[in-house]
């Protein structure tokens, strides 16, 4: 299933974040990213740091924890529109969720489906239904003309890469919006 | 996303009603109020001398007796302690009350029309010294970095409130969508007030400072990911668009509208933020005049990117230069920071009034306390020759921006212990700097927790001497 390792408890872990995270940091930053299961735990796992916190956090409105909250922000901003569309994170996480869609039944509408329902926990209406289909298409015939390369996109993994980087595409973009 | 459950979307719950609902009726009275929900430009409480301001920061608290405040009367004195009637009962960081005065490490002359004295390590500074005002007596209650600096760039000594770029990017709003109303970078070394500095803190996060980086991308995520292309992206958005324009006209929140402009400005980001750090533009003159190599980062670098900034409509540049923490070897650090600062500020200073953008920005160069004039010296720590931490009285400068040039407020005793003339304390430059952008520091206020704060508490009082 998807990337989330669902283990309780341990030390702290450094998913990954550019180098340039630690610009300006007292001692340098010092952020060794974690390989393996480490990577992938819930955020509550992250480590954190005063004068360094962890940027996806800090992009998506998480308290500082240096005052009390009643209720967390939940802004809008361009910064989180980079993150989900080109962060590398993201880009793992939607190569699981490609390589999910590959093994879901019902054909390509099925797929979609299952995928759109993944993300957003309620079944596509027709309209989204349609939308979901045609990127899906198009995305899928420029793989297939060699017009974009799949490989980087999808990575290694099981079943046809044209069709995993065109879902890899489609499911990305549909747990974004 | 293992643990996130399938729900059936037509099993309303309370908890889907104060979501979806009660929340979103709140939002759209606020609608109205908040249509700048990305941060568009805002009227200023009253008409305001600058429009933008850039702030370098130089952390770590330059000495004053080595650059601005000459006090010759301390070569006299060195080797002796000062009085302890001066000192009274001030507790430092490292030296003890019966430390040694140490003379000021440099000449100093007069510069100017206005005949600012200066010391020799700031010679283009020195070139521009008619358009400066340079406030002798400042002070503050911080003695250590990281509470100094929260104070000096937030108004409270302790992390969790918001930078004086957040009050602005809240109180003025964005002047561009193609770049962020508020950019922060760092030049020196480790800054030990840390993120708190360009911090939101109980603001929403769109007013928090963003970073513009050395390396990698300038800003993060700014780059697509290996294995999409620009054909990829651009589709991606328009599918991201075109299911957030649905769900927009079903549910009628706000909120996704944020989200669609959201993904546009992120998306004219890829190509604002690589075109704002490429130098090609630049005549080789103004590369010369800033003294930079467009291909290494550097602080004047940085300099020249918050012109290209505030040409483009950028509100807040904070540039943090940290590095001039000088326990030991105080002639040492000046000389050294003073090489790597000196020309890029006062490169700014005439490339700004050249292009005529001097007068409505602000510039501010200064550290978040001063140096004694006692000598610092410990053969444990093998330090020598160096000056502590004075939160008592320090030296800044400001120019443009509705600053009267060529002026000099404020002065320290013969020793440059205590403020003898005219104290400046730090809320009131901060009142003085949100009066300039046309703000009154009493009425810019954010509620939180209950009650309405400010970026100077309850202190603060426009310094109107330096007004021009």
């Amino acid at each position: 299933m998807g990337c989330c390792i669902q283990k309780l408890g341990g030390p702290s872990v450094f998913p990954p974040q550019p180098k340039s995270m630690g610009e300006g940091i007292y001692g340098g930053g010092g952020w060794k990213t974690s390989t393996g299961p480490d990577r992938y735990r819930r955020s509550l796992y992250t480590y954190k740091k005063r004068s360094m916190p962890f940027a996806m956090h800090d992009t998506f409105d998480a308290p500082s924890h240096e005052t009390c909250v009643a209720r967390r922000d939940r802004s809008n901003t361009p910064l989180q529109a980079l993150t989900l569309l080109n962060d590398k994170l993201f880009l793992e996480a939607s190569r699981k969720l490609g390589e999910w869609a590959m093994t879901q039944k019902g054909g390509e509408t099925g797929i979609a489906r299952a995928l759109f329902q993944r993300c957003l926990t309620r079944p596509p209406d027709s309209k989204e239904q349609n939308l979901m289909m045609n990127f899906y298409h198009t995305q899928l015939a420029r793989f297939q003309k060699g017009e974009a390369k799949a490989e980087p996109l999808a990575g290694k993994g099981e079943g046809d890469v044209n069709h995993r980087a065109a879902w890899t595409a489609s499911g990305t973009r549909a747990f974004k919006h | 996303m293992n643990s996130l459950p399938a729900t059936d979307p037509q099993s309303v719950t309370r908890r889907h009603f104060f979501n979806e609902c009660g929340y979103g009726v709140g939002k759209l009275a606020l609608a109205g109020l908040l249509t700048d929900t990305l941060g568009k430009a805002r009227p200023a409480h009253f008409a305001p001398k600058a429009k933008a301001v850039i702030h370098l920061f130089m952390a770590g608290a330059p000495s004053q007796l080595e650059l601005f405040d000459n006090k010759p009367k301390l070569k006299a004195l060195e080797g002796k302690p000062l009085p302890p009637s001066v000192i009274g009962d001030q507790r430092y960081a490292f030296i003890q009350r019966d430390a040694a005065v140490l003379s000021p490490r440099f000449p100093f002359a007069k510069h100017g029309q206005c005949g600012t004295e200066l010391s020799d390590k700031l010679p283009h500074l020195a070139k521009v010294v008619d358009d400066v005002a340079i406030i002798k007596s400042m002070y503050t209650e911080q003695f250590n970095h990281a509470p100094g600096q929260i104070f000096f760039n937030t108004g409270f000594p302790q992390p969790g409130r918001p930078c004086l770029g957040s009050w602005l990017s809240y109180g003025l709003g964005a002047a561009t969508d193609n770049l962020p109303a508020f950019i922060a970078m760092s030049t020196g070394g480790g800054i030990s007030g840390g993120s708190a500095l360009w911090s939101a803190g109980f603001m929403p996060g769109k007013h928090a400072g963003v970073r513009l980086r050395n390396s990698g991308d300038a800003i993060l995520n700014v780059s697509s990911p290996t294995g999409v292309d620009a054909k990829l992206q651009r589709d991606s958005l328009d599918l991201i668009g075109a299911l957030n324009r649905r769900r927009l006209a079903i549910e009628n929140d706000p909120e996704i509208a944020t989200r669609i402009d959201a993904y546009e400005m992120a998306f004219r980001l890829q190509t604002s933020a690589p075109e704002l750090m490429d130098l090609k533009s630049e005549r080789p003159e103004t590369l010369k005049l800033y003294g930079v190599d467009p291909k290494k980062p550097s602080f004047a670098r940085a300099c020249l990117l918050a012109r290209r900034m505030i040409e483009r409509g950028v509100r807040c540049v904070n540039i943090i230069h940290s590095g001039w923490d000088a326990h030991s070897n105080v002639a040492g650090n000046v000389t050294n920071n003073a090489r790597a600062t000196d020309q890029g500020s006062a490169a700014l200073i005439t490339d700004l009034k050249q292009r005529g953008l001097l007068e409505d920005t602000l510039v501010i160069w200064g550290g978040e306390f001063g140096r004694t004039p006692m000598v610092e010296s410990n053969p444990t720590l093998n330090r020598k020759l160096g000056r502590d931490h004075h939160p008592q009285a320090f030296s800044l400068w400001m120019a443009g921006g509705g600053v009267k040039g060529g002026m000099t407020l404020g002065a320290t005793d013969e020793l440059g212990f205590h403020i003898a003339e005219r104290p400046v304390h730090i809320h009131d430059l901060q009142a003085t700097i949100l009066h300039l952008l046309g703000l009154d520091h009493e009425r810019l206020t954010f509620r939180h927790g209950g009650r309405d704060y400010r970026l100077t508490d309850v202190h603060g009082k426009v310094v109107k001497e330096i007004l021009s």
